[in-house]
């Protein structure tokens, strides 16, 4: 890598050379995408039951649930990483690092997610409940074929969203030397001391990771939401009318 | 459809009749406005005495609605030319001059379909508003003159009620006092009821007939075939962007001349 | 022990100043930025849209390193508190921007035709009809978005900013205790933003029952 630089590079190089640092930084984006994967496909499924046990009877299930849910949302990740990572072990419970950010992140998507799920399970409207009823179908049948279908519309678009928030969270598992993108982007860097190129290359990484994915969850919630979508025209106006100052 | 398919619209070029005798308060010539390829209002001239009452009747989307619009310029005709009181304008598609719109929107006031009544304001907030901020007058006066017309539409008690704690009939009424209270030489309703219930749309049908009764120029998009029938001094029959017929009430109604008039007719009258 | 629990809360003053600063930079700048969002030229929209989803694109830790480490390396050499205001304001401003984008979207065309078509001026339509609607609209998000900068606010710690988690990282490396001490920096971030969720649930239930919902 050092092949490629000149001793002294000029001031503004980090604009055009970052590009070399790509090959360097790509494991870590290996890293980022596994945990990304971990955190999404364990954390979902979680969130949803958690959605479920909120809503139960049992009134123990039901506070188990709030007090996960709004511990993994009220704490920053970060501290829940840290307290994963540098508080368990001072009760005997010992993860390594990617052990450590997966458990943290898990509990992170899990807790967003089962808000996010239980949201779309109250936007479905009481008279689809009241029509299963009337039809006389039973429980399992009036969720997996009629409130779930409706209720995944409103909660896609913004569980795809949580997923890109949760591939930017992965960057902090570089405070406890999991080796991801920032992990080996800041070693790099101080090797070398070219920080901007090397930061400059990691955010192109994670742009050509999360800008496709948010069109696409744009996408997803324009066309999910149907007829719900906002109309465009904001201070502009509608086509032909004519604003008029009545100021003079 | 294609319009040019339907035999009623070959003539309406033809259909240019000065309908008022002496002087017009609007005059309204060769308005045409295009919605992409849709010509939303083809060739329409309209002329409104003082103290007139015109209604606009029609099957949906025949551009009842958008001519309205013209008429105070919140849509821009594309060609046409287009006079209220001393306030006249020219369209070629070329930008208009801000001050020519704002002389004639000074003349009109406009009642929506959906009231369009500001939520964040109280009923007496929505009335003074304008005559402050348009009118230069005084709060205290905007509030005697907005609480003046609220009385007018037999709504004082509401005065400092938000929109969302009156019923519909109640917010079209405000919003009817809204346009009022601005000492409009015109005013335009752009289906009134038509998101009432028929009872509650008798009331603002009250409204407007004592307006009407009071003299003031009145055009009115509408569904209410009866009021129009009853309180208009001219109808005014529109299908596809252009006004296909255009009379006395009496003989719109009992004698149209058209075959497209007689079936829209027949179809809101089921008779 | 008690010291560190006193620390740590000590520490409580450079989050709340973190957060505090950047919302406002994110509430102040994110108007003038939605107003390029609105704009008739393509050019402008553009801009707009490349400044949002690039800023919001890339994880807050990439530019607060670059905040911290990169204009460093360029010259610029700012003290870790100003690098993660920087850092924080900047993503406030693309975030409170995209926030006042949606409140202006929920707000209906009829209430631009009516002001219209009573004659309001370009000033009065914005401050007297467009501007007390958009406010009800966006302050929950608003309040929402708050509390999640309290929460990204931890980032400074990394760049050794002496807030809540930089000083419990500080004492659990002197002490242990990692779980207990890392368990309260937790609980102030939780008590920090009860109430704000608290306020803004009533304010917004204030709004409600007196207005149209949007």
């Amino acid at each position: 890598m050092s092949s490629f630089l000149p001793t002294t590079p000029a001031p503004l190089s980090w604009l055009w050379d970052w590009y070399q640092w790509i090959p360097t930084l790509l494991p870590g984006l290996g890293t980022a995408l596994l945990l990304t994967l971990v955190s999404v496909g364990v954390g979902y499924p979680l969130g949803f039951g958690l959605a479920l046990l909120t809503e139960t009877r049992s009134a123990l299930a039901r506070w188990f649930a709030i007090v996960v849910v709004e511990v993994g949302r009220g704490l920053p990740i970060l501290v829940l990483l840290l307290l994963v990572y540098r508080g368990l072990p001072s009760v005997g419970i010992l993860f390594d690092a990617f052990l450590s950010a997966s458990v943290a992140l898990v509990w992170s998507s899990a807790a967003y997610s089962a808000e996010i799920i239980r949201t779309g399970l109250g936007a479905v409207p009481r008279g689809q409940f009241d029509a299963a009823y009337a039809l006389s179908m039973n429980r399992t049948d009036m969720y997996r074929l009629i409130v779930l279908p409706q209720a995944l519309r409103v909660s896609i678009p913004p569980l795809v969203n949580l997923g890109i928030t949760m591939f930017h969270a992965t960057s902090l598992a570089t405070v406890i030397t999991v080796e991801e993108i920032m992990h080996i982007a800041n070693l790099e860097g101080s090797i070398y001391f070219r920080y901007m190129s090397v930061f400059m290359a990691a955010a192109v990484i994670y742009l050509a990771i999360t800008v496709p994915v948010s069109l696409y969850a744009d996408r997803l919630a324009k066309r999910l939401g149907g007829v719900m979508t906002v109309r465009k025209t904001v201070l502009r106006r509608p086509a032909g009318s004519v604003p008029v100052s009545a100021e003079s | 459809m294609d319009k040019r398919m339907d035999p009623v619209h070959t003539d309406t070029r033809a259909i240019e009749v000065e309908h008022s005798s002496g002087h017009s308060f609007v005059q309204a010539e060769h308005l045409v406005k295009r919605f992409g390829e849709h010509r939303a209002i083809d060739d329409v001239s309209l002329s409104i005495a003082k103290g007139e009452v015109i209604s606009l009747i029609g099957p949906s989307g025949a551009g009842k609605s958008t001519l309205l619009r013209l008429l105070n310029v919140l849509e821009t005709p594309d060609s046409g030319t287009l006079r209220v009181g001393d306030a006249a304008m020219t369209f070629d598609g070329t930008p208009v001059k801000r001050a020519r719109v704002l002389a004639i929107r000074r003349h009109t006031g406009m009642v929506f379909q959906s009231f369009n009544l500001f939520p964040h304001l109280s009923a007496v907030q929505n009335v003074a508003l304008a005559q402050m901020r348009v009118l230069g007058r005084s709060k205290d006066e905007a509030r005697t003159r907005a609480l003046a017309q609220l009385e007018r539409v037999g709504l004082a008690a509401k005065a400092d009620a938000y929109p969302s704690q009156c019923s519909g009939g109640q917010q079209q009424r405000i919003g009817i006092a809204r346009a009022l209270a601005m000492d409009p030489d015109l005013m335009l309703f752009d289906e009134p009821t038509s998101g009432l219930d028929p009872e509650v749309g008798a009331e603002i049908l009250a409204v407007m007939r004592e307006l009407a009764a009071d003299g003031t120029t009145m055009v009115m998009a509408t569904h209410e075939m009866e009021f129009a029938r009853h309180v208009s001094h001219w109808t005014c029959v529109m299908v596809e962007g252009a006004v296909i017929e255009r009379g006395a009430p009496a003989q719109v109604f009992d004698a149209p001349e058209h075959e497209r008039t007689r079936r829209f007719l027949s179809a809101v009258l089921g008779r | 022990m008690a010291e560190a629990f006193l620390l740590i809360a000590a520490a409580t003053g450079a989050t709340l100043l973190l957060t505090v600063s950047a919302a406002l930079i994110g509430i102040v700048l994110g108007a003038p930025l939605v107003l390029l969002a609105q704009s008739r030229s393509a050019i402008l929209r553009g801009i707009y849209t490349v400044f949002v989803h690039v800023v919001r694109g890339v994880p807050a830790l990439v530019w607060l390193f670059i905040a911290f480490f990169g204009l460093a390396e360029l010259g610029i050499v700012l003290p870790a508190l100003a690098s993660a205001v920087l850092t924080l304001g900047i993503i406030a401003i693309a975030t409170m921007a995209e926030i006042y984008r949606g409140g202006l979207a929920a707000i209906r065309q009829g209430q631009y035709e009516a002001g219209w078509a009573l004659s309001l001026g370009r000033w009065s339509l914005a401050k007297d009809i467009i501007f007390p609607q958009l406010f009800r609209a966006v302050s929950p998000t608003t309040a929402t978005y708050i509390v999640g900068l309290l929460k990204d606010s931890a980032l400074a710690s990394i760049i050794g900013v002496p807030e809540i988690v930089y000083v419990t990282g500080l004492e659990v490396q002197s002490l242990g205790h990692g779980l207990e001490l890392f368990l309260f920096a937790g609980l102030i971030y939780l008590a920090l933003s009860i109430p704000l969720g608290v306020v803004s649930r009533v304010i917004h239930v204030r709004l409600t029952r007196r207005y149209a919902v949007l």
